[in-house]
């Protein structure tokens, strides 16, 4: 009896230590993985880790004694049940209870997952290989969630995950046959593992069936045709040429204000709007990308809208249009026009790693138009456009937070009290008001409005109660710490939908844009106010050299809420709460590059005849654009241009004069001041216009074309070669691990056929000199693989008691001889030498015989024989 | 080439020397069936020039081999052949029962030595360990310095004298077992036995024919024939990782902490000695692993006092099942 509890004693420790200790520190790194993943977990993986702990410790003692799984867990699950019951009722304020039933729901999930745990190791046989499957399956879960597919990133999760399940499994086969180790282990541990690799496989299958949407971003990262790949937040990383461009959902990652050591630059901007006539104070304004208007209740995302009533978004590929010719959404510009206190403001972006596709532009952007960038500048700058905006003044970056400058703070105050004039939206169009304060319903909603209705209470104008909403976002508590915080891992990062809303909202108070601006443009709406999401870029200002500069980084990117009032039109409004780290460390602003002057002529077309004395060039001319007024001549043209000051361009060299042709096509651009003058109406037919351009015009710039259609090839075959050379990459390390693997397999399965075939190579059975020792070998190891073990018998006693009976040889001749040869003075004879060179083939005859191939093939293949070969040690067995 | 056909001259030599002793065998054989093992064994002690000690429960036959062993080379009816004796050890027993007296001789009026049995060249000591210690000690002096000392005298023992000793392990009472410095004189300690189900019944069909054939034993070999063989069997070779192997063997048993009193250099020297005679018995030159493995329990064990029943079992046979591991996995190239 009181061995019998010592021993339970001794199988609870070794329980414990080998078994519950790493399957708890395993169940940590998943939680934690977890924890990223979803937001209602809290980020608090270590207490989860804790509840696990408990229940598996426990379980893993309790199960351990002569008790019942049923009713105890029964047991235990009506005592969570009772619990939860008396948490549910205890009068505390809506909002903690609610705190609490989802804190005691994780725990008791993960007691009970613990205990069912504990209970598997401590009594089932093969549960080692769930758990390892079910591990394996997490892993993946949290490598897909993090978008991390270097190889380097999947062997990092998966080389623990695969040793913890070889650990696993071999412990607890060692550990539960501790006292007696069973003679097929090797094989149990073998059917283990591959059955370990079917659960999972099997579990990848219906996971994958469940979740298919989510493999499918994980197909599309590996489909060549999307050509994107995973980047951090807002962003999205082209694979071809590294550029970023902002993502069509809102799947960010918190990337505002994060404290990346080394944010990418995304690209340059100046914007010639400041608060002050004297261009003394310059007013940044943030870039937008794109809104999402529309709340989809069903998949609990954001969305973009098409048919949204009053679109203002002007989209646009810069990239698609011509240098120095333009777009104009002249429907945009009367739109935004007709608000009051608005401006057109021009705005000149230098893309460094932002996509040459994207379009980001202050709030109301209406012309774009692509400009060259200077020879000195081409390293740093992919691309660079002009775009113009209408700008209310009542907008401005400064605005968002409360500002400490008192300059700022009387222009914001100047602000508040202006649109203090808007009482109500009574004027707006019913179609307008309602699509814009459109919520989902839902019980979130609901508590959401109660909150709202809460806060706005004592507010009487929406600007009152805009600001009351800020303000509850900048609340501190009794301690004088901020209540609501910024955070880099608020949990899952994907579509903040209703719950996770609620979650920041009610519970963590952390989150990053996006969780900000969701909450905000719900709690807008709940009041009644007309708001929608804006994606693009936070603008700040940190250089006081070049005023009006603005750089961008990839930490930049921003989600934000924009609100409608009557009369002043879409305004700028962020909740978020910024990240301290950002205020201290500030990006370094560089230098920006030099501006272009203003193109005031650009013009298309083929030089027709060339006048080498007065440098002067007939030009057929094909599309012109006026100070931005753009115009085709379906016949070309033919204009006069002055020659004598243009610098002539091809591609990035300097020609001269001399070395242009006719037939070159090319652009021609004039800075000529007296062209300033030319600004026709809309309406004003193209002929007219043509008219009044000034003949000669002197032109400042002429680019050659190269060859446009060979340059494209260049360009397609480039990308294709791009995507081919990453696409390539990727198979190809997947290729050679495979054949790593192979070899190493094949390696491993041949190793005992190597050995025996190097043995017989240095037995040298042919010569005249036989090696005796490794004939010995050689014949010992063929036993060997043939489970006809030697054990901790003399070679002599094995070969007479067991060789020569099985298998009717000589071997105890040849091992009588071996022994003279290896023990005495006298050495062999070389008629003993002889018979050692005619046994070892009657020998290894005698044994094909006695076995039938496959068999035979089987048996030599077996590594573990081959270990035993080499390891045994029966001297020293206990 | 001479050389060459000197050892073989030797080997052809050596194969006939070898012949009488499996001559001998053979002889013993025909009285004591099934135990060939042992009675190599208890040959090898003979021409290693020492002494065995049988132990085992009574009727195993100790008695009949020891008897056999010794009318198979000496045989009181005739002056050739040695001088056999045997005396049964009882508690009452002298010393001088043992190694003789001095007696007053009327004629000569002198005391004249009178020699005991122990002058002779074979001595069956038939259950040594009922005899007292003083007879007990005065037999062990006797065959460790094959001389008898009485008053100022010392008597040289015969040139061979062999002592086949049997002791009973199951009566404790009246007996004076053995210590272990005192079993250190004995080569080897062997117990008998008993004989497989075939051969059981074998004896039992012809058990009438034992005491006749004890009658008829004849004697195969003469004092000279042995020494010469006992001179032949120092030839034997051994190899230096024979030698290794016995040294770690014997080492082996001073670091194993279950050992109260481990193996001394002497009980290596026996062993080798054993080892020689045992290969030349099994017509060999050379000594190889076997001759370890079968002789180790036989040589050593009794030498070695053991913490605990459990490493009585295993200690021993764990050493030498290491290095029998060793040397078959040992490559030499002569």
């Amino acid at each position: 009896m009181k061995t019998d509890k010592k021993n339970i004693l001794i199988r609870i420790l070794l329980h414990l230590i080998f078994l519950c200790i790493p399957s708890v520190i395993a169940t940590a790194f998943a939680l934690k993985g977890l924890n990223e993943y979803y937001a209602v977990l809290n980020n608090n993986w270590f207490a989860q880790t804790c509840f696990f702990l408990a229940g598996i410790f426990t379980a893993c003692v309790l199960f351990n004694f002569r008790l019942r799984f049923l009713p105890i867990t029964a047991i235990l699950i009506i005592i969570l049940i009772i619990a939860r019951t008396i948490i549910s009722n205890i009068e505390l304020s809506e909002f903690n209870t609610f705190f609490y039933l989802v804190r005691f729901q994780v725990f008791s999930t993960l007691f009970i997952t613990g205990w069912i745990c504990g209970w598997g190791f401590s009594r089932l046989k093969n549960f080692s290989v769930i758990f390892a499957a079910i591990i394996a399956v997490i892993a993946i879960f949290i490598t897909v969630s993090k978008s991390d597919f270097s190889f380097i990133g999947i062997l990092k999760t998966f080389l623990p995950i695969i040793l913890f399940a070889v650990y696993i499994i071999y412990m607890s086969a060692a550990v539960r046959n501790i006292t007696a180790f069973s003679r097929g282990r090797f094989f149990t541990f073998l059917r283990n593992l591959i059955g370990t690799l079917f659960l999972f496989l099997l579990m990848m299958f219906i996971v994958g069936l469940l979740m298919k949407s989510t493999f499918t971003d994980i197909e599309k990262m590996w489909d060549r045709k999307t050509e994107k790949n995973e980047a951090d937040g807002l962003l999205e990383r082209n694979i071809i040429d590294s550029t970023y461009k902002m993502k069509d959902r809102m799947r960010p990652n918190p990337t505002f204000g994060k404290g990346k050591d080394n944010p990418e630059p995304m690209f340059v901007a100046c914007i010639n709007n400041y608060l002050d006539d004297e261009q003394t104070i310059p007013n940044p304004l943030y870039f937008v990308s794109y809104y999402l208007t529309n709340f989809d209740s069903f998949t609990e995302t954001f969305e973009k809208d098409s048919i949204v009533p009053y679109n203002d978004l002007f989209q646009i590929v810069p990239s698609e249009i011509d240098l120095y010719f333009s777009k104009t959404d002249t429907a945009i510009m009367n739109l935004a026009l007709k608000d009051t206190l608005t401006k057109i403001v021009d705005i000149d972006v230098y893309n460094i790693n932002l996509s040459p596709k994207e379009f980001v532009a202050p709030i109301t952007s209406f012309f774009c138009q692509p400009i060259a960038i200077e020879n000195d500048y081409k390293a740093q700058f992919k691309s660079a456009y002009r775009a113009k905006s209408v700008v209310s003044d009542l907008n401005s970056a400064y605005f968002v937070y409360p500002s400490r400058d008192e300059l700022l703070l009387m222009y914001q105050q100047q602000r508040y009290d202006m649109l203090a004039s808007v009482e109500n939206f009574d004027d707006l169009p019913e179609t307008f008001y309602s699509y814009y304060t459109g919520l989902p319903n839902n019980d979130f909603i609901d508590s959401l409005k109660n909150l709202t209705e809460m806060i706005t209470a004592s507010a009487e104008t929406p600007v009152e109660k805009i600001i009351a909403i800020r303000n509850h976002f900048f609340a501190v508590d009794e301690f004088g710490e901020p209540i609501f915080k910024y955070t880099e891992n608020p949990g899952i990062p994907g579509i903040p939908g209703a719950s996770k809303l609620a979650h920041f909202l009610f519970e963590s108070h952390k989150g990053y844009c996006a969780h900000f601006a969701g909450v905000t443009l719900f709690m807008l709406r709940a009041c009644g106010i007309p708001a929608r999401l804006t994606v693009g870029f936070a603008t700040i200002d940190r250089s006081d050299k070049n005023k009006g500069w603005y750089w961008f980084y990839e930490d930049q990117a921003h989600a934000w809420v924009q609100i409608y009032f009557p009369k002043f039109g879409w305004l700028d409004f962020d909740t978020t709460i910024g990240n301290d780290d950002m205020e201290e460390s500030p990006q370094p602003d560089g230098t920006p590059p030099m501006q272009i002057n203003k193109a005031n002529f650009a013009g298309t077309g083929k030089i027709t005849t060339l006048d080498t004395v007065n440098k002067f060039i007939d030009f057929a001319l094909e599309k012109m654009t006026i100070n931005d007024n753009e115009y085709i001549f379906e016949v070309p043209r033919q204009i006069i241009f002055d020659m004598t000051s243009a610098k002539i361009v091809r591609d990035t060299a300097n020609l001269k004069f001399s070395e242009l042709s006719d037939n070159d096509s090319g652009l021609s651009l004039s800075f000529d001041e007296t062209l300033d003058d030319i600004k026709p109406a809309i309406n004003t037919p193209k002929d007219e216009v043509f008219e009044m351009i000034p003949k000669p015009v002197k032109i400042d710039e002429f680019r050659i074309d190269v060859d446009k259609e060979n340059k494209k090839e260049d360009d397609k075959s480039k990308v294709d070669s791009n995507l081919q050379k990453s696409s390539k990459n990727k198979i190809s390390i997947l290729f050679i691990c495979v054949i790593i693997f192979v070899v190493i397999l094949i390696l491993i399965i041949a190793l005992p056929y190597i050995i025996f075939k190097y043995y017989k190579y240095k037995a040298k059975l042919k010569s005249q000199n036989v090696n005796i020792f490794y004939v010995y070998k050689t014949s010992m190891f063929l036993l060997n693989q043939l489970h006809c073990e030697r054990k901790n018998l003399t070679p002599l006693q094995f070969a007479s008691t067991v060789t020569d009976k099985k298998y009717e040889t000589e071997f105890e001749k040849f091992i009588i001889i071996y022994l003279q040869f290896k023990y005495s003075n006298t050495g062999i004879t070389a008629d003993e030498r002889n018979f050692v060179k005619d046994f070892y083939y009657n020998f290894e005859n005698k044994i094909h015989k006695k076995h039938r191939k496959i068999e035979m093939i089987k048996r030599f293949l077996n590594i573990k024989q081959t270990l035993k070969f080499y390891t045994n040690n029966y001297g020293t067995a206990k | 080439m001479e050389q060459q056909n000197e050892t073989i001259e030797q080997i052809k030599q050596q194969s006939h020397e070898t012949g009488k002793t499996q001559l001998l065998i053979d002889n013993i054989e025909t009285v004591i069936k099934g135990k060939r093992s042992k009675i190599e064994m208890i040959v090898s002690v003979l021409l290693a020039r020492g002494h065995v000690l049988l132990e085992d429960n009574p009727g195993t036959g100790k008695t009949l081999l020891a008897r056999t062993l010794a009318q198979s080379i000496a045989a009181n009816d005739t002056k050739k052949g040695l001088q056999f004796k045997r005396i049964q050890f009882t508690p009452d027993l002298l010393p001088m029962d043992l190694i003789g007296s001095h007696i007053f001789d009327d004629s000569k009026k002198d005391f004249i030595f009178k020699k005991g049995p122990l002058f002779c060249n074979v001595l069956l000591a038939d259950e040594i360990n009922r005899a007292s210690p003083k007879v007990q000690s005065a037999l062990l002096e006797s065959m460790a310095e094959n001389q008898i000392s009485i008053g100022d005298l010392t008597y040289k023992l015969q040139d061979l004298f062999f002592v086949v000793a049997t002791q009973n392990p199951v009566e404790i009472e009246g007996t004076y077992p053995l210590p272990e410095a005192q079993l250190d004189r004995f080569f080897m300690k062997l117990s008998l036995d008993y004989v497989d189900d075939e051969t059981e019944a074998d004896i039992y069909r012809n058990y009438l024919k034992i005491d006749e054939n004890l009658q008829t034993v004849k004697q195969v070999l003469t004092l000279k024939d042995i020494l010469e063989l006992q001179a032949e069997v120092d030839k034997i070779y051994v190899h230096d990782e024979i030698i290794s192997s016995v040294r770690n063997i014997v080492t082996g048993t001073r670091n194993d902490t279950n050992v109260l009193l481990p193996c001394s250099t002497r009980s290596g020297i026996i062993f080798m000695k054993c080892l020689k005679a045992f290969a030349f018995v099994n017509n060999r030159t050379f000594v190889i692993e076997d001759d370890i493995k079968t002789l180790a329990q036989a040589v050593l064990h009794h030498r070695i006092i053991f913490k605990n029943n459990d490493a009585r079992k295993k200690t021993l046979s764990n050493l030498v099942d290491k290095e029998i591991t060793r040397l078959a996995k040992l490559k030499i190239n002569n």
